[in-house]
């Protein structure tokens, strides 16, 4: 079997993680100074601080000038199969959630959203443009488009305050059933690069997803932009066949 | 955020353009594999300036909508490949299962001590022999993903002599009887070191997406940990979802 020797970097990145989970670092701990760790680990000072960096990237860690690093806020964990509202999921998570509603109005299906809703052409939806902030740091900006039939009067919903999903269960039987989301990488166009506070181009999270209810069918679409240093996708699967599973994350 | 419906006829005509050439992939005018007209003949066509046909095909190239081929011109790129969260099975099975033809070339298949991080994921000491594989995914010939797998060396302990081209690391755990039964999944975007970067062919910059998927046995024990780094542009995941009562 192959000799096998880590890159240098690779070696760095590996110890820090290593360091973060044996220690139970937690948020605002600090780690200790560089220098430290990179004669423990004898390791360069510019190994270490590349392997830095790229968790600073990752939203692991966080630099204050002249004082050293630190560990970062935990992410907000969005379980893909959970339906439980996001302001429901972060409470969980000891976070809070904050929504903006940046707009919110009627309008005319385009053939796109009409073929989505199997609607007719120009048929009346809403969309409903929201950002989402954990902590009062912007994490998430969705896009929601509901056939305006199923929801009339929801303009006058409080939508800063309430989940849209409590909404459209509570106020009009709409009940967010099952569903499907595609997640994929897109870059930040300098409107969702000034709303969500990151340069131009960086990488985001692109979640599209489809909620349906029983009888009514697909009630919302929605397509989302979020920020992978804030926020990270879980999910447990299960294989068939097993008996009861178990869901404790 | 595709912001189509917000583009109307006051936005800057590089992003009018862009909506017109993704409508016209998405209704089929520009077909998957075939080029689009050139830069000159869609500025000629459109009586727009070159610059600004430019940025409207690199923001759909950034979007891996479109591909450009130094001297053969700009190409319609085919449906994404999905991969389901939620089958337990691995990288093969998946695309098999979507007809595409998928090959695996191995980078490093070696034994190592788990030290702390992967003994920590793992949940075993910091001196438990690990097998680690680190193997590229080609889908056409073009890589995909590039996947870190961990395993407990005393569950798998003749690894070093299966040809992993062969055998997936699925059918080796069935070998001797390993059924992993569930699985922590999470996913997160990162950036590759250059040299992870030029095996995968995208730019150490750019944005990947790292799945990290810990399999554990009937019995609660962790099995595997795999890392799985997959180009934006290629492959989106999708999960389906289920109220439960």
């Amino acid at each position: 079997m192959q000799e096998y020797r880590a890159r240098p970097r690779e070696r760095a990145e590996e110890l820090l993680e290593g360091y973060l989970l044996e220690h139970r670092l937690k948020p605002g701990d600090r780690l200790p100074p560089e220098r430290e760790l990179s004669q423990l680990w004898g390791l360069s000072r510019s190994t270490l601080r590349t392997a830095i960096a790229h968790m600073e990237q990752d939203g692991l860690l966080y630099s204050r000038e002249g004082s050293g690093n630190y560990i970062a806020a935990p992410k907000y964990n969005r379980d893909l199969r959970g339906l439980l509202s996001m302001s429901q999921a972060a409470a969980a998570q000891g976070l809070r959630v904050e929504t903006r509603l940046l707009d919110i109005k009627r309008m005319e299906c385009g053939k796109d959203l009409a073929r989505r809703f199997g609607r007719m052409l120009g048929a009346p939806v809403y969309k409903v443009a929201r950002l989402r902030c954990v902590d009062a740091a912007p994490l998430m900006l969705e896009t929601a488009f509901i056939p305006a039939e199923l929801a009339e009067g929801l303009e006058y919903k409080e939508l800063e305050r309430r989940s849209l999903f409590s909404v459209l269960e509570e106020d009009y039987g709409l009940v967010p059933e099952q569903g499907d989301e595609k997640v994929g990488i897109t870059y930040a166009t300098a409107g969702e690069a000034e709303l969500m506070g990151v340069a131009e181009e960086s990488p985001l999270f692109w979640i599209v997803s489809q909620t349906y209810d029983r009888q009514a069918g697909l009630i919302e679409y929605c397509r989302a932009v979020a920020r992978p240093d804030r926020m990270r996708l879980t999910t447990v699967l299960e294989r068939q066949g097993e008996e009861e599973d178990i869901h404790e994350t | 955020m595709r912001h189509e419906d917000a583009i109307g006829p006051n936005s800057p005509l590089y992003l009018q353009l862009r909506e017109l050439i993704r409508g016209k992939i998405e209704n089929g005018e520009y077909l998957p594999g075939t080029a689009i007209p050139s830069v000159g003949a869609l500025a000629e066509t459109y009586g727009i300036h070159r610059l600004s046909v430019r940025s409207a095909v690199s923001a759909l190239i950034g979007e891996g909508l479109l591909k450009a081929v130094q001297g053969k011109g700009i190409f319609v790129v085919g449906d994404k490949l999905e991969q389901e969260l939620e089958s337990v099975g691995g990288f093969r099975q998946n695309m098999v299962a979507q007809g595409k033809k998928a090959e695996t070339r191995v980078l490093v298949k070696t034994l190592r001590p788990a030290g702390a991080a992967y003994g920590a994921l793992l949940g075993v000491p910091a001196d438990t022999a690990l097998y680690f594989i680190k193997q590229v995914c080609s889908v056409g010939g073009e890589p995909v993903s590039l996947e870190e797998i961990y395993l407990p060396a005393e569950l798998v302990p003749n690894l070093d002599k299966v040809d992993l081209g062969v055998f997936s690391i699925l059918e080796i755990q069935d070998f001797y009887g390993i059924i992993p039964v569930r699985g922590e999944q999470s996913l997160e975007i990162t950036q590759l070191n250059p040299a992870d970067a030029r095996q995968l062919g995208v730019e150490p910059g750019r944005g990947v997406l790292r799945l990290q998927c810990v399999s554990y046995d009937g019995g609660g024990r962790a099995v595997e940990l795999t890392r799985t780094y997959t180009r934006g542009d290629r492959c989106t995941f999708s999960v389906h979802f289920q109220r439960e009562y």
